[in-house]
């Protein structure tokens, strides 16, 4: 008589499949509030939005000056080598108090004159590094008035490098100063996004490890992303045991550091000790996946774009011409590390736009930046 | 159904300008409709299903609200004709003489269902009731929840409920005994069945077509209208929440709902609306000869500020959202 497969297993096998089961049971019951399974995604806006013309290839991370200058990393292709097509890595300028790229019709008597008052966004000429393929990105400026762009930047050899840039407003170029890399400094696994914190320190996330799989560590829910600290000579590790902490940023005084953890659909809080570590001081559920983190300078209010739907974002990220992804920007309001309350101010199917990853605001307008696709500008009133 | 179970879900704050709530009204502003010239009407104090709430402890009313006046408290109006209110949908008409009406939906103690007209008198506040379409006299009237008036005497209205099960069976079990109902000034006759839940129902600006709120499948019905009042089905169209009633904005054709978002949330919130919050949501639904264009989420809120959203009304970049057993709010849209 035939016995079936499952009655003939020694007891050992069953224990040990069983077991796998009860993991795998428990790794979907944890993971299915954030697939927002059939969770319709409504659409809303400030005021009115449109489709920044000429950016197609992604505005992944946008970072702001006082004076509205806004910069931001476009052309991304992350995991280095993953697109299908080629990309080019860029850096842009963006005016908020010059939204509109303006051409003015000179007639005169003899010809018509097209003059070309404010082109934005401002493509950046690189000078001291002949190749771009930039992520996350943060401003500094110091007490003499210079402006420092760090860059986050994944050479296709499987480097990864945070770049220094001084920022020549004249000639429109970034000259690059410094460079952290890999292959100096340990601690340095797949990074994502930075803050700078003095001339030459800052903080930045390791999203992925680079020891296992990509697919491992995200449907696994492996938590072996961490934060990590530049203080001018060498790297350590501030934070460890994160599932894809994404953007990182920091309170105007200062005094708390912002982490994006993703994996747990929260926003991390961390005090700043004067060596650089960092002790956590709380965690506020967001119920979605934010990527970068952008403090509003005078409110103090954090601002995310946010991906709410995982299995779009995922579906987005293999082939970003041919899926959608909902978009989300949120914003925080803080005091003194703690939350006060939340609003939702933008959100869409992904039909208008996807792959929301990065907000900022600047006098009643909003820059909202994508990971492979386009930038949008809004009035918000 | 599976979106409104709301596992694991967060419900984001947001509105389309200032918002207020209204004060004095405290136990809720289920429907509303306005007239052209932005005087809306809203029942308030109901109790359902009868019986819902200790007796007295809640008493009907309808309500003016003055769009062009917004400031002004809400005006109570007396009504004639009648010695109690448990008020739920309504519905306006207006005829060739400009005479004003006002047809509402009325829960009795003793489980009788009726639409009662009333004749709107602005001199003097008050409604004088002219008609009354009742369970008593007319079959195919179940449990009611709203209707939309379509001419002097005639209306659709939509059977939330049969008589015939209990409620808790019906919305659990997913029985689709729900119905849409036909009155043509003399009679009643079902023309849609099998529906689970059919809330709020109104006409798009040409009279051409039926909206119902198809709550039990989180969808909005569309459809055509026959001569002799009969209903012929165009299209579905799902919108993941569950809608309450519908307003159609005269200008735009759009339709406006107040929804409710978390399904959990609004079953407690039944029960005990003084002790439970529920997340609440309004939608606004572009519509073209029947047809979807878009949808935009107006205003979203777990249920800190208001709960229980049912309806909504626009008035010139203004908008007056009811809720079933608490609120009831005004927003400026920017």
């Amino acid at each position: 008589m035939q016995r079936s497969l499952l009655f003939r297993m020694g007891i050992v096998v069953k224990s040990v499949l069983f077991g796998m089961f009860v993991i795998v049971a428990f790794r979907l019951w944890q993971i299915a509030p954030m697939l927002a399974i059939g969770r319709t995604v409504y659409h809303h806006s400030p005021g009115h939005c449109r489709l920044v013309e000429g950016i197609e290839n992604g505005a992944e991370d946008i970072a702001t000056l006082p004076n509205g200058l806004a910069f931001f990393s476009s052309g991304l292709d992350f995991p280095a080598g993953h697109l299908k097509y080629p990309v080019t890595g860029k850096i842009y300028t963006f005016d908020f108090n010059h939204p509109g790229s303006s051409f003015v019709i000179v007639y005169t008597n003899i010809a018509i004159i097209i003059k070309i008052l404010d082109e934005n966004p401002k493509e950046l000429t690189i000078e001291g590094l002949s190749s771009m393929n930039p992520h996350g990105l943060s401003l500094w400026q110091n007490d003499k008035g210079d402006t420092y762009l760090f860059v986050v930047n994944h050479p296709p050899n499987g480097e990864e490098c945070v770049d220094k840039f001084l920022f020549d407003a004249k000639t429109n170029s970034l000259v690059h100063k410094m460079r952290v890399s890999s292959t100096e400094h340990g601690f340095m696994e797949v990074v994502n996004d930075l803050v700078v914190v003095g001339d030459n320190q800052f903080y930045y996330t390791n999203f992925l490890h680079k020891q296992l799989p990509v697919a491992v560590q995200k449907f696994g829910m492996i938590a072996w992303g961490s934060v990590g600290y530049f203080d001018g000579q060498k790297t350590s590790l501030v934070q460890k045991g994160l599932l894809l902490p994404n953007g990182i940023n920091i309170s105007p005084d200062m005094k708390y550091v912002y982490v994006s953890h993703s994996g747990h659909a929260e926003i991390l809080v961390l005090n700043r000790l004067s060596d650089g570590s960092l002790s956590l001081k709380n965690s506020i559920q967001i119920g979605t996946r934010g990527d970068n983190l952008d403090v509003d300078p005078i409110t103090g209010s954090i601002w995310i774009g946010a991906h709410p739907k995982f299995m779009q974002i995922v579906r987005y990220a293999s082939d970003p011409n041919t899926y959608k992804s909902a978009s989300q920007v949120l914003r925080v309001n803080m005091k003194d590390g703690h939350f006060v309350n939340m609003t939702e101010v933008f959100a869409d199917d992904g039909s208008f736009i996807s792959g929301s990853s990065s907000a900022v605001y600047y006098k009643h307008a909003m820059l909202v930046g994508t990971v492979f696709t386009n930038l949008m500008y809004c009035e918000v009133k | 159904m599976i979106p409104v179970l709301g596992i694991g879900r967060t419900f984001y704050h947001h509105a389309p300008g200032p918002c207020r709530l209204v004060e004095g009204i405290e136990s809720g502003a289920e429907d509303i409709a306005s007239l052209p010239n932005g005087l809306a009407f809203f029942s308030s104090g109901m109790d359902f299903p009868v019986g819902n709430f200790k007796p007295n402890s809640v008493v009907g009313r309808i309500y003016t609200f003055d769009f062009n006046h917004p400031n002004e408290a809400p005006k109570e109006l007396k009504i004639e004709g009648l010695d109690r209110m448990n008020p739920h949908g309504l519905s306006l008409w207006q005829n060739e003489e400009g005479e004003v009406f006002l047809f509402v939906v009325n829960h009795y103690p003793d489980g009788e269902e009726s639409v009662n007209k009333f004749l709107y008198d602005a001199e003097t506040n008050s409604l004088h009731l002219k008609m009354r379409v009742s369970s008593k006299e007319h079959s195919h009237i179940e449990t009611l929840n709203d209707l939309v008036v379509v001419g002097e005497n005639r209306f659709y209205y939509t059977n939330f409920l049969s008589k015939q099960l209990p409620e808790s069976i019906q919305k659990f079990g997913r029985i689709a005994w729900g119905s849409i109902g036909y009155f043509d000034g003399r009679k009643t006759s079902l023309v849609h069945e099998n529906l689970l839940l059919p809330n709020g129902i109104n006409i798009s600006p040409d009279s051409k077509y039926l909206y119902v709120s198809h709550t039990g499948n989180t969808e909005i019905l569309v459809f055509d209208r026959l001569s002799d009042g009969a209903l012929v089905l165009k299209n579905n169209i799902q919108i993941g929440t569950m809608a309450d009633n519908l307003d159609v904005d005269p200008v735009t054709g759009s339709v406006w709902t107040g929804a409710h978002p978390d399904m959990f949330g609004i079953v407690a919130y039944l029960e005990d609306p003084t002790r439970h919050k529920s997340a609440s949501q309004v939608l606004k639904i572009n519509m073209q000869d029947g047809d979807m264009v878009n949808m935009t989420e107006v205003f979203a809120d777990d249920g800190s500020f208001i709960s229980g959203t049912a309806s909504a009304v626009h008035y010139n970049s203004k908008m007056l959202v009811g809720t079933i057993f608490t609120n009831l709010m005004y927003c400026e849209m920017n």
